[in-house]
Formats: structure tokens, C-alpha cells, sequence
């Protein structure tokens, strides 16, 4: 009973903590639209849940479930970021260390954190749930609201999901070379690997149907199943494809309608529940896995190998509280003006600082590389390579005022606007210059102007989508998984609307280096818009 | 020089005023800010560093609103946050560059200030080890070092002996004293025996208003023959308490020695004792308190 107590104060604290962060409400807002996205109209020129050419009416089964696959997959990415934060924050907040010397297991901690994780996605799959009914009735295919239908793929599909994010977020923070922002890319990629594993065989169709299975962690083979199913019998031709996430009509002139067909929804059989419930019982084993690598926020390890290493002599041989003349040699007329020159210097040397020796041998490497390897390489692997490889130089930008609190330090100085925000740009933008340097050069010395141009407006979009997103959220870890969504589905997956680098023909053919050029500007304008709000101008 | 509070107001969520209708004006010394804890000294301080914007009212530097131009301010001023964080990858020295530069200094002066800096704060021999490892007195030793970079003419210090031991407490008192004579030094604290070892003049703050601003004589002046010293028996003290403002407790052979601030004796075996800066400063909030029905 006293554990059980505990552990709800533990979770209830650390939910209120968070719901009352107006970081929340964005979070409740952009849920709402991103629900509202979920079911497009018939004519909105994209699709969202598709089987061929075909998709059910609009009925409170298939709005459920559309809703729940969609939640799932979206919110198994972003509520992994949302919640990855609880013991980060106790650590910097200090509470980490009341707690450590509280009579409270590892364990229990972290099964709290895990909880109030859960706590905190099971409101955002609320809000979907609401949003849901109000679809249905929006969309106006099927007045009839039937509420076991509507919300129960959401409470089998989506909210065991969102337990095992909740976990893996505890496991995450509690792993030492997972807890920053090397972490948040494993997870994309391990989300994104997962994701392909379940959609990318039943895109095509073979004809036949799909099976519910067992490992299937997003639940998503449930509906789809049952859906495959229910088309075929009502479309004959049906061929059994499936799309599952956002495509778009950029072609078609008039966008293609699909055509509609009943489908009444999932069968829930005991096995189904059984395999959904156990998904929601592993994840709170995660946490308990998870003690095994926490360690307590005990720093005291690291430091003192810090301090070892460094130091070789004592403190210091000025005995404490003797008097000695205090020789402070007053500053000479017009010391102090404006040496914009050294700041930037600085905000370079804080950027690069803790950059071991490796790192710079692959950068160098990289840029060597991108000078000496047939153009089309360098455009297509080097350069994507190239400026994935400072990801964790850029996303402090913007952010190191707060995490590291000397915002009262660096505000209090003079023009912090007009002097510390464009040092900080220029010290980015000099990072992305340097790293990418090798495929500049080539593109001008192979005469490619286009890919040059593209080249130099990506120098720009980087350091500007940085600071941007870092002044305006605090944290750099939304422009880690902002920036690698975009580079990964830009560049890398050469879709051109998000080819911020270039490297696809098209994405020069469509004029997007202009277009991320004027992104940028705009990204600089909010910097500036952040900034000021932070200094109360 | 002369810094001008006129009128200053915070007001925070919940129309909650952190400081209100707060007006002084200072010149060159230290004015020591007392007051207990959420009394709106911090608040003050970030108005004066110009972190933070007032709701209400003017705060002039020699005629410049700051609040409206804290540039103009901001070259001359030197700020210790009562809460501050350092990067932990640099040194002191790095840290301290940086600072200098985001100050403005130039390269060659901010080289030579930092030397004389970290030999006087007694981090010279530590000036390479990274400040992740610092302790918590080394790193409020850094932040009284960077505060006095630009050899500012305003000088903001909020709880600086926090987190000090008492020789590096009682260096750093020292080295305000020195400081103080052609600039303004701001020390706020709820440590009475800092302001009593600095301050030039010192001003109490409760509830976010200004009770008094005077000279530490004067406002010992103002409690003169309004401090007791009291035999008591232990056993009395839970009642003498409810009735009393103490402002001592000592246990000797004879009964327990209470220091008791009141306007009249409070009893006719006790006897007036000459006052000290904590009894004026005690008193003074137990009358805003009493005066506010708190």
C-alpha cells in the first residue's frame, strides 16, 4: 500500500509538473491539429489511410481506427521526445538528488517516471479521442456516433503504445550514452526501422491478406487486416495494397477520390486484447530493466576522474580569508566597446568545445572526400553525410543560456541582441560552411552553379532552423528530431520539397533553394522574435 | 553618478506584486539590501540588471531610463545572479573570456583583468580544470570574478556569500569595501552580518516595499533602549516567546539569557543592552509584519 502510494506521488508530481508547462498546451494544440489532418475530406488533395484506390466511409469504426493508426505512428515518434525529459529534469532541477537520498528504490523511481509518462500521452490520446467524435461529425458521412466502435481501437491500439514509448523513454534517460541527443537519433532510426518493418511489405499488396500478428508492437495489423478484408469482399479488383501516413496528389490536376465501401470495425477476440495488454505489461517491465543502468544521479564518478586528471597541483596558495591587496589594474579608456570579433571567437570555442579528435577526423574526412568523389556521390551520399555529422554542435544554438542558466549573465550584457545572437548565428553558420566545405568547393570548381547555389542556401536554413528552434523551445532536442526528419525524408529519401541541400535535381528544378532561402530569413526573424521576448524588450 | 529608483512595481501572475511602488536613489557606496526571504530583493536586483522589466515606474542612470535604453547601463554594470550556471566544458579562464567579450572588452585588457581576477578569488591555480568539476564556493568565486570583468561602476551582487565558507565570506566582504569608492555596490542578502561588515547605507525590504533606507547608525539609533537582555527559567520560554520578539537565546548556569526587542522592558528584571544591526533589522520587519496583519 505505502509503495503504491509513493509511486502515485511520484507520477502525480511529475504530471502536474508537466501539464502546467505551457510547453503543453502547444503540445494539446498542434494534437488537435495534426487529429484534424488524420481525416481528410474527400477533395483535401491527400490521403492519410488508403487501400488502393479505396477507403470506408467515414463511420465511427473507421474513424477510430483511422485515428488510432495514425496516432500511433505519429505519436510513437514525437511522445517519445514529448516525455523523454522526466529525469533529465530532476537532474538539472536538483530534485534528482533529494530523491537519490530518499528511501525510494531505482526501480520505483523510475516505474514513477514511466507512469507519468504514460499519464502525459494517455492526455494527448484524450484529446485525440475528442477530437475523433467531432471528425465523424465534421466529415457528416455517418451521423451515428457509435462510442465503443470510436474509442476502443484508441484504448487498445494507441494506449499500449504509448506505454512502451513511456518506457523506452525511461530506458533511454537511465542509459548514459542514450540520455542526450545521440539517443534521440538511435530512437528515430529504431522507430523509423520499425515503422518500415510493418508498412513497407503491405504497401504494394500481393493479393493476398494481410495477418494479424503477434509482434506488432503499433497494433496497426489489427484494423488493417479487417479492413483488407472488408474491401475485398465489396471491391472484387481490390489487390490488397495498403498506405498508411500522409501522400499527397502533386500531379493530378483535380485531386483522385477514393471510392468507399462499409467496413464495421475491428473484432476484438481475446487473443487480440491478450497480445495488446501483453504489449502494455512489457512496457512497465522497462523501467525495472532500466535500474540496471541508472545510476542514482550520481555525478560524483565522473567528476572526481575530472579532477584527477586535471589537477596536479593544490588549489591554490593563497591561504583562505589573508588579506592581500587587491591589484586590479583599472581598465584604460575604451577598453570596453563592442569586439564583436571575440565574441564570436567565443561562441565558436563553445560550440566546438568538448569535440574529440575522432569527430574532426571523420569531419575532415568528409570534406576530403566531398572535394576528391565523383560529383554525383558527393551529392547524393557525401554532402547528406556531411551535414548530419554536426548534429550535436547545432542543436545546443540558442539553448546553452538556459540549460546552463547563464541567461542572467549573458542578458545583462551590452546589445545581446545586436552582438551574442548574430555570434552565435555566424558561429554556426561557420560550422556548417567548414563541414560541408568539401562538396562547395567541388560543385564551383565542376562548374554546377545550381548545386552550389543549393549548396550556400543550406549553409544558411541550418544554423537559422538551429537557433530558431532552440531560442523558441529551450531545448535542443527539437531541432534534433525536426532536423533529422527533414533530412532524412529531404535529402536522404529525395523527396525534393524537403531537399534543403540540393541534392536532388528536382528539388533545384522546383526553385527550393529560393524557398528555404526565404525560410531562412523567416527562421532568422523568429530568432530575433524569441530572443527578444527573453530579454523582455 | 546616481541610480534613480522611481516608483518601481513588479507584478507578477495571479496580479501578485513582487515589488511595489518601490523608490530610492543611491550614489556612490554600498547600500546593503535586507530583508527576508520573498521579500522582492531579487526581483529589484533583476530590474537594476536589466534582466527583467518593471511593470511600473523608472529606473534612471544618471538621467538614462534604463528601462527604455539598458544599453546605455549595461557597459558600466557588473551583475552576480543569486542563481547562475556556468558551461561545464570550459575552464575559468575560457569562461571568463567569453564573458569579457559578450562585455565588450578588448582582447588584450580582458587577458590581463582575468589573471588579476582569478588571483583575487583565489582560483589562479585551478584556472585550466573544467568548471564541471568545480565545487559550489568555486563556482560563486567565478561568478563574483566575471561580475567584476568591466570594472563596472554598478555593482549587483545578490546573496554573494551563499554557498562561501566563512574566510572566503569574510575575503570577499573585504574586497567590497575596497571596491566601493567611485562606483555603486548593490548587496543584497539575508545575512545581516554581511551588510553590517560593508554597507554604507542599508535599506529594509518586506512584502516588496521599502520599509527604511538609512545609515547602519541610524537605524540602530532607531532601536536604542528598545533591546533587552532577560534572565529567564527554561520552562518560561514557550510563553515569553508567544508574547515577545527575540532576537537571542543563550543557556548559561542561571537560566536562559534572552534577547528581546520590544518598545517598553518587558519585565522589570530585564535590562537595556545596546542594539546591534539584527535587533534593528529584526525589528523593523516584526512591525512591517504586524503593521500588514501578517
Amino acid at each position: 500500500m505505502k509503495t503504491f502510494h509513493l509511486l502515485y506521488h511520484l507520477a502525480r508530481a511529475d504530471f502536474l509538473e508537466r501539464i502546467r508547462r505551457h510547453s503543453f498546451l502547444v503540445t494539446v494544440a498542434f494534437t488537435i491539429y495534426l487529429s484534424y489532418t488524420f481525416l481528410p475530406a474527400a477533395d483535401a488533395g491527400y490521403k492519410t489511410v488508403a487501400l488502393g484506390n479505396y477507403r470506408g466511409i467515414y463511420n465511427s469504426a473507421w474513424v477510430g481506427s483511422a485515428m488510432a493508426m495514425m496516432g500511433v505512428v505519429f505519436l510513437s515518434l514525437i511522445g517519445f521526445y514529448l516525455v523523454k525529459n522526466a529525469v533529465v529534469r530532476d537532474e538539472q532541477t536538483g530534485v534528482g538528488q533529494i530523491l537519490a537520498s530518499a528511501p525510494l528504490s531505482s526501480r520505483l523511481y523510475l516505474l514513477g517516471k514511466t507512469l507519468s509518462n504514460f499519464a502525459v500521452l494517455s492526455s494527448v490520446v484524450l484529446v485525440l479521442a475528442l477530437v475523433s467524435i467531432l471528425m465523424q461529425l465534421l466529415r457528416g458521412e455517418d451521423y451515428q456516433v457509435n462510442l465503443s466502435k470510436l474509442l476502443a481501437p484508441l484504448l487498445l491500439i494507441s494506449l499500449p503504445v504509448m506505454a512502451v514509448v513511456s518506457g523506452l523513454a525511461a530506458l533511454f534517460e537511465s542509459v548514459r550514452f542514450l540520455k542526450g541527443g545521440f539517443g534521440n537519433v538511435v530512437y528515430y532510426f529504431f522507430w523509423n526501422g520499425l515503422i518500415a518493418s510493418i508498412l513497407i511489405p503491405r504497401a504494394k499488396g500481393d493479393g493476398g491478406m494481410v495477418q494479424t500478428v503477434f509482434y506488432d508492437l503499433f497494433g496497426i495489423t489489427i484494423p488493417i487486416a479487417s479492413m483488407m478484408a472488408a474491401a475485398k469482399t465489396a471491391f472484387p479488383d481490390y489487390v490488397g495494397s495498403f498506405r498508411l501516413g500522409y501522400s499527397f496528389d502533386l500531379d493530378a490536376e483535380k485531386p483522385a477520390e477514393l471510392a468507399t465501401f462499409r467496413w464495421e470495425g475491428i473484432d476484438w477476440t481475446p487473443e487480440i486484447i491478450l497480445s495488446r495488454l501483453a504489449w502494455a505489461g512489457l512496457a512497465f517491465g522497462l523501467p525495472l530493466f532500466a535500474s540496471l543502468f541508472f545510476n542514482r544521479f550520481d555525478s560524483f564518478k565522473k567528476e572526481l576522474k575530472g579532477t584527477l586528471e586535471k589537477e596536479t597541483k593544490p588549489e591554490s596558495e593563497i591561504k583562505p580569508g589573508s588579506t592581500i591587496p587587491i591589484l586590479l589594474t583599472p581598465l584604460p579608456a575604451g577598453a570596453v566597446g563592442s569586439n564583436w570579433v571575440s565574441l564570436f571567437k567565443g561562441e565558436l570555442r563553445l560550440m566546438a568545445k568538448g569535440v574529440r579528435w575522432w569527430w574532426l577526423a571523420v569531419a575532415g574526412g568528409l570534406i576530403a572526400a566531398g572535394l576528391l568523389a565523383p560529383l554525383n556521390v558527393v551529392r547524393m551520399v557525401l554532402l547528406p553525410a556531411a551535414w548530419i555529422w554536426p548534429l550535436f554542435l547545432w542543436s545546443p544554438m540558442g539553448t546553452k543560456e538556459t540549460c546552463y542558466r547563464t541567461d542572467q549573465l549573458l542578458f545583462s550584457t551590452p546589445f545581446p541582441l545586436k552582438r551574442q545572437l548574430p555570434a552565435l548565428w555566424a558561429a554556426g553558420f561557420i560550422v556548417t560552411l567548414l563541414t560541408g566545405a568539401g562538396a562547395g568547393a567541388h560543385f564551383l570548381l565542376a562548374g554546377d552553379p545550381g548545386g552550389f547555389w543549393a549548396w550556400l542556401v543550406g549553409v544558411l536554413f541550418i544554423p537559422s532552423l538551429a537557433l530558431t528552434l532552440g531560442v523558441w523551445s529551450g531545448s535542443g532536442k527539437l531541432f534534433e528530431v525536426i532536423y533529422l526528419m527533414i533530412w532524412y525524408v529531404g535529402p536522404v529519401n529525395k523527396f525534393p520539397f524537403l531537399d534543403f541541400m540540393g541534392v536532388t535535381p528536382q528539388a533545384i528544378a522546383s526553385d527550393m533553394p529560393l524557398i528555404f532561402l526565404l525560410i531562412s530569413a523567416i527562421l532568422l526573424v523568429l530568432a530575433v522574435a524569441g530572443r527578444k521576448k527573453q530579454l523582455q524588450i | 553618478m546616481k541610480l534613480t529608483i522611481d516608483q518601481v512595481g513588479k507584478r507578477y501572475k495571479g496580479n501578485h506584486w513582487g515589488l511595489k511602488d518601490f523608490s530610492l536613489a543611491l550614489a556612490p557606496g554600498v547600500l546593503g539590501l535586507l530583508g527576508p526571504n520573498g521579500a522582492g530583493k531579487s526581483t529589484l536586483m533583476r530590474i537594476l540588471a536589466t534582466v527583467t522589466r518593471p511593470t511600473s515606474g523608472k529606473v534612471s542612470w544618471n538621467e538614462t531610463d534604463i528601462v527604455r535604453r539598458p544599453d546605455e547601463l549595461r557597459r558600466l554594470l557588473g551583475y552576480l545572479p543569486q542563481d547562475f550556471g556556468v558551461y561545464p566544458n570550459l575552464n575559468a579562464v575560457e569562461f571568463l573570456e567569453y564573458l569579457s567579450a559578450a562585455k565588450g572588452l578588448d582582447s588584450a585588457s580582458a587577458r590581463r583583468r582575468i589573471d588579476e581576477l582569478l588571483l583575487l578569488v583565489n582560483l589562479a591555480d585551478v584556472r585550466k580544470r573544467p568548471l564541471g568539476s568545480f565545487s559550489g564556493g568555486m563556482k560563486q568565486r567565478l561568478g563574483i570574478a566575471q561580475a567584476l570583468l568591466n570594472d563596472p561602476k554598478l555593482l549587483i551582487v545578490d546573496e554573494p556569500t551563499a554557498g562561501l565558507d566563512p574566510e572566503e565570506r569574510v575575503r570577499f566582504r573585504n574586497l567590497l569595501s575596497e571596491l566601493s569608492g567611485e562606483r555603486i555596490v548593490i548587496l543584497s542578502t539575508h545575512i545581516v552580518s554581511d551588510v553590517e561588515a560593508t554597507a554604507t547605507q542599508i535599506a529594509l525590504i518586506s512584502h516588496g516595499r521599502l520599509l527604511t533606507c538609512s545609515s547602519p547608525e541610524k537605524l540602530l539609533q532607531a532601536v536604542e533602549g528598545k533591546v533587552w537582555e532577560w534572565i529567564i527559567p527554561s520552562e518560561n520560554l514557550p510563553d515569553v516567546k508567544q508574547k515577545h520578539l527575540i532576537s537571542g537565546t543563550i543557556r548559561r548556569s542561571d537560566g536562559l539569557h534572552l534577547r528581546v526587542v520590544a518598545e517598553s522592558s518587558p519585565a522589570s528584571e530585564a535590562q537595556p543592552v545596546s542594539p546591534t544591526l539584527e535587533d534593528a533589522y529584526l525589528y523593523f520587519i516584526s512591525k512591517s509584519r504586524t503593521e500588514n496583519g501578517h
